[in-house]
């Protein structure tokens, strides 16, 4: 049997023709249709589906495997899959049988393996579904299509009946919109005009569809216009209602020209009735072709864009006053949906307002229309421009919430704005309080943007390009307490909000400022001018504001973050790193879902450069989300913590040196590039240790932060700021006086050196003494004699009498001489600087302070003079440095792995006292420091320090040693 | 094996006896780097002998330019390692250099060079009465005066010219002549 095939839930669904038996070789699939009740017949009996199968059809694809085929964008394709379970095709007697929805899979799911072996059938099927499929059993029925006809005649009979329906001489129609748009379904029900019922549903096709459809494609004359014209004015037809296609619904030109009696907002009904129609018939929503409509056309807003690309619109029908949009203009002047909500004529400018039931349905969205403009109802007019985010704002208060950022258009003709911020009264209770802010009529129209708390910024657009143009803080609570605790004394009541306002020329208001980074994100000192201006430059994506409201926009919908809640600095470093490159984005993005805010305050580290991003990017990506966590926090407590550390450690400066350099500035950005060292640091230090050892790392690196007082930690950052400093493109030696001077401070306190030398470890520049033949540690007294000058006198003779001069050094090896010259005084005159490429140090002192000489004396009962305590100490350290049972030639290896591990980290001094015993013991000899060449060039060292010239204690000591 | 009580738990970086604050990273190379005018002293002591020939000659320019108006720089490069050889010849195709770059208005400033001379270094320089130990140089000025009063036990300090006009005592510095020979060599100018 072959028939032809409707699909009843979907109203694009097309009846089928199919080919006939008889003519040709049947290849048709065979469908049953779902009846009403949702039931099937298969094999003499009855199975129930779920009711939104209702209409669809069956089809058996294999065993006792069916899948049910629905239309989707126009063509009928299997959507589901379920069983017959195989006990229920043995002859039990029952007659129906219940397939519950958890036996039903959607294909666009995860599906359970037993069914998978049916997806190339399904495939099969669904190439051949549209041209072969045979409807087997259930009756064919009429499509909606011709329901939808049938219910527009019915409809127009009865408005011919009624006379709101009428024909002119050649067939014109003349009607009564008024009277038409007023319908409802209960008038029609009491008039027992009963339209066609939906397909397989109990409800009628509504009388608004009906009315649609009938005028569509007609143009009419109301009443009114037809009697004018029978008086002679020149009246043209025009359709009865305003049904766009999509083009025209979304192009200004088009919405401007429109001609009609009647739009969506005036016919009763629920926007949902008019949605589906409009979404059905011409891929739009109802609502946003006609808040297009009313911004744009002539007789409501009449809007257009400004040369600043404000969307202005006519302040009120009729007016020639235009203004910026704004919810008030939708929200105050909208006519409120007929049949639903009260009627308001008065402005004659028809929007609806729409809100959420107490279930949660949305039965309307411009009551929120900043929410509105980021649905999906409303993509079409996101994407035709026709509405952008910023075009609707509210006058009053401020909307900022955690997730999205207070943006608001400045309406008033004064530039007023207000802005709501936490006061406590006289009994320490809180409220918010909405003060205004008269910022002056230049700014009105321009968007104001909440920074972060306590600032706000203002934003001029051009063509579309946002630049930040004045940023201002407003007034703290203390301020506004002051204002109403006045107001309250001049007028002998409590304020309301509207009550206080604050004028750019008052003494004590926030002051309007002209934006410019360099308020924000001060230069650094060791800066150079060229240096600031680039960077400056580099990060200016809060300046071009599309880049900060387009990240923060990203951030809030796919991370479910508002970055407006991290501080000015903060998001500028984060949107110029993410929009240095689409990869950055993407990055950032990715890395914001996984670690929020608290990961992204880290991003400030790129104001040091933008590499700083990438590496965060990799610690999240290679350490795991807990490690990872606990850096992030660790270094948001290091910059949170900063201020008030700052403050301390400046206190502790300013007593011992009144007339110091120092600012709290210069601290609080030494502790902050603390925090920048933490993270860059161990970046790293992982790419130097085992995926198994990085969670041992995070913690070593934790546990040296939680150590360091702040004062070292400020004092660190400092050091290897001058450390790196040729890193930069020029140096500007005295611009780093004052970090020098906060570490000269330091070296006079307990571990200072050392805190410097940690530093100098993480990035590899601390080094033992390279060879034996090097000398690292000179004093001033060789130094003398190697110029034949008493330089530290020559210094003292030349040093200024006021201030310091700049002394550079190269390669002071460990800094000995540096150290005399400071004792001595001319620290105090000069400030020094050294060039190196490391600081190295000799192993030889700190061998002899690992080892208790005390002890060793008390113990073989003898006693040890200076000298061969050094001598001691000295073969120690050249028989670690030197291979094994090399120590005695002229020429020999050095042990590398070693003095590696040593370079890597000093402590291991210690693991090879302990390991090298044995080749301690057997050293007899060991080369002198004085070296010399032999005939080829190479270094060789002909002169020896022999164990047996050696004291009979000192040997026996060296025994004990080993 | 005698070790300290806290050896387990001490930490190294406590014991090294270093001086390390203002120490700039960074090969001598880089010395161009430093904006101009910004040095008062500049001093090395067997750390820059490595620098040689055209670089060495650089290196010496690039500091001048950085040292500021009466500023010094004092390096006893002017001895390499062992004391086999003395950069006489270097030092005066600098001074040439400089000579010319302020005549051909490259420069605005001019320096002078004194060489302190004392004793040699037992089994390293092949003179010991009197070999070059170091060099001082000055932007627009001279500290000769003020050195001369902390020169060490048998130095003395004089004029590069006086040395380079010297041959027979710049023959006898060094077995090989090598320091004769440079002295009397023009090196290629530098980049």
């Amino acid at each position: 049997m072959s028939r032809g095939l409707e699909f009843g839930k979907n109203p694009m669904s097309k009846a089928i023709e199919l080919p006939s038996p008889e003519n040709e070789e049947d290849h048709s699939i065979r469908g049953r249709q779902i009846l009403g009740r949702s039931r099937f017949f298969a094999n003499g009996r009855a199975y129930g589906l779920g009711s939104q199968f209702e209409n669809d059809t069956v089809v058996r694809l294999e065993g006792n495997t069916y899948g049910i085929a629905q239309t989707v964008d126009g063509e009928p394709k299997i959507t589901h899959l379920f069983q017959i379970p195989e006990n229920q095709n043995q002859d039990d007697g029952k007659r129906y049988f219940r397939i519950n929805n958890d036996q039903i899979f959607d294909l666009s799911r995860e599906i359970p393996s037993s069914l998978e072996t049916a997806l190339p059938v399904v495939d099969d099927y669904n190439q051949r579904l549209a041209k072969d499929l045979v409807i087997e059993s259930g009756q064919p029925k009429k499509s909606l299509s011709e329901k939808r006809q049938q219910a527009a005649e019915k409809l127009s009979a009865y408005l011919e009946q009624k006379n709101l329906v009428e024909y002119g001489p050649e067939g014109e129609i003349i009607c009564d919109p008024e009277t038409i748009a007023g319908l409802s379904s209960d008038q029609l029900e009491s008039d027992r005009v009963n339209l066609p019922r939906l397909p397989g549903k109990k409800n009628e096709i509504n009388w608004q569809t009906a009315a649609l459809d009938f005028f569509k494609d007609k143009l009419v004359y109301s009443k009114k216009d037809w009697q004018k014209k029978q008086e002679g004015e020149e009246i043209n037809a025009k359709p009865l209602f305003y049904l766009p296609s999509k083009r025209e619904a979304f192009d200004i030109n088009q919405i401007k020209k429109g001609s009609f009696y009647l739009s969506f907002s005036d016919i009763g009904g629920t926007w949902s009735t008019f949605n589906d129609y409009c979404q059905r018939d011409f891929g739009y929503s109802a609502e946003e072709a006609e808040l297009a409509l009313k911004i744009y056309h002539p007789e409501f807003g009449s809007g257009y864009r400004d040369e600043t690309g404000k969307l202005m619109v006519k302040k009120s029908p009729g007016s020639e006053k235009f203004m910026p949009l704004n919810s008030d203009w939708i929200t105050n002047k909208a006519v409120r949906f007929r049949g639903q909500r009260e009627e308001r004529e008065e402005s004659g400018i028809k929007v609806a307002t729409r809100g959420k039931t107490k279930s949660g349905n949305v039965i309307a969205n411009w009551s929120s229309p900043k929410k509105a403009i980021l649905s999906q109802e409303y993509d079409n007019l996101r994407q035709s421009g026709i509405l952008r985010m910023d075009d609707f704002s509210q006058y009053e208060g401020s909307n900022t919430s955690i997730l999205h950022r207070d943006e608001r258009r400045i309406t008033s003709r004064a530039g007023k704005i207000s802005i709501s911020t936490t006061i406590r009264d006289r009994n320490g209770k809180e409220e918010t309080f909405s003060p205004g802010y008269v910022l002056g009529s230049r700014l009105e129209g321009k968007l104001l943007v909440k920074l972060t708390d306590g600032l706000y910024g203002i934003v001029d657009e051009v063509q579309g390009l946002k630049r930040m143009t004045h940023i201002f803080h407003p007034a703290s609570p203390e301020m506004i307490q002051k204002k109403i605790e006045a107001f309250e004394a001049r007028k002998g009541r409590k304020p309301v909000s509207a009550d206080i306002f604050f004028g750019l020329e008052d003494d004590n208001s926030p002051k309007l400022i002209p934006f410019n980074e360099t308020e924000l994100s001060p230069k650094r000192d060791e800066e150079t001018t060229e240096e600031y201006a680039e960077r400056v430059a580099t990060f200016n994506a809060v300046r071009e504001y599309n880049k900060l409201e387009q990240i923060s926009k990203d951030l809030t919908e796919q991370a479910g973050i508002g970055i407006h809640n991290l501080s000015f600095r903060e998001q500028n470093a984060l949107a110029t790193y993410a929009f240095k490159s689409d990869k950055n984005y993407g990055q950032a993005i990715g890395f914001a879902k996984k670690f929020g805010n608290d990961g992204l305050k880290t991003f400030l580290a790129c104001e040091y450069g933008l590499d700083a991003g990438d590496k965060i990017i990799d610690l999240g990506e290679s350490l795991s989300s807990a490690d990872a966590e606990k850096i992030f926090a660790a270094y948001n407590e290091q910059i949170s913590q900063a201020q008030k550390n700052a403050q301390e450690i400046f206190a502790e400066i300013q007593q011992s040196d009144p007339q110091t350099v120092i600012s709290i500035e210069n601290i609080m950005e030494a502790l902050t590039a603390r925090g920048k060292d933490l993270l860059i640091e161990l970046h790293q230090g992982l790419s130097q240790v085992p995926e198994k050892d990085r969670s041992n790392l995070v913690e070593k690196f934790l546990g040296e932060l939680k150590k360091e007082t702040p004062d070292q930690k400020a004092v660190r950052s400092q050091f290897k700021k001058i450390a790196g400093v040729f890193g930069g493109k020029e140096i500007n030696l005295a611009a780093l006086k004052k970090s020098q001077t906060l570490v000269l401070r330091s070296l006079e306190n307990e571990g200072g050196t050392a805190n410097l030398l940690r530093t100098l470890q993480r990035f590899d520049r601390l080094k033992p003494i390279p060879e034996i033949h090097w000398r690292v540690d000179r004093t001033s007294e060789e130094y003398n004699r190697r110029l034949g000058l008493n330089i530290t006198d020559f210094l003292g003779d030349i040093a200024p009498s006021q201030g310091k001069k700049i002394l550079l050094e190269f390669g002071p090896g460990s800094g000995m001489s540096k150290k005399q010259r400071f004792k001595a005084g001319t620290g105090y005159k000069y400030d020094e600087f050294a060039m190196a490429d490391c600081v190295y140090y000799p192993i030889e002192p700190v061998i002899s302070q690992l080892i208790d000489f005390e002890k060793i004396e008390n113990d073989l009962g003898i006693e040890l003079p200076p000298e061969e305590k050094r001598a001691l100490t000295e073969f120690i350290y050249k028989t670690i440095y030197i291979k094994a049972g090399q120590s005695g030639a002229d020429q020999f290896e050095y042990d590398e792995e070693t003095i590696a591990k040593i370079s890597q980290d000093p402590n291991f001094i210690k693991n090879a006292l302990i390991a090298d015993g044995e080749k301690l013991a057997a050293a007899d000899a060991i080369p002198q420091t004085i070296s010399s060449r032999d005939a080829t060039g190479r270094v060789i060292y002909p002169y020896k320090i022999l164990s047996g010239q050696q004291s009979e204690n000192w040997q026996k000591a060296k025994a004990d040693l080993a | 094996m005698y070790l300290r009580d806290d050896f387990e738990t001490v930490d190294v970086n406590e014991l090294i006896d270093t001086f390390p604050a203002g120490t700039m990273i960074g090969d001598f190379g880089q010395v161009k780097k430093i904006k101009p005018d910004q040095i008062d002293v500049a001093l090395g002591v067997r750390s820059t002998v490595y620098l040689r020939n055209e670089e060495y000659v650089n290196f010496l320019t690039d500091i001048s330019q950085a040292l500021k108006t009466d500023g010094i720089y004092i390096d006893d490069n002017i001895r390499d390692n062992d004391g086999w050889y003395y950069r006489i010849g270097e030092l005066n195709n600098f001074a040439e250099l400089m000579a010319e770059k302020r005549q051909r208005g490259e420069i605005n400033y001019q320096v002078d060079i004194s060489v302190i001379l004392g004793p040699g270094f037992p089994g390293e320089d092949y003179r010991q009465d009197l070999v070059p130990l170091s060099l001082l140089i000055t932007k627009n000025g001279t500290y000769d005066n003020i050195a001369a009063g902390h020169l060490g036990p048998g130095c003395k300090i004089v004029k590069l010219d006086k040395l380079v006009s010297d041959p027979d005592y710049l023959s006898s510095l060094d077995k090989t002549g090598h320091t004769l020979a440079m002295a009397e060599y023009k090196l290629p100018e530098a980049a």
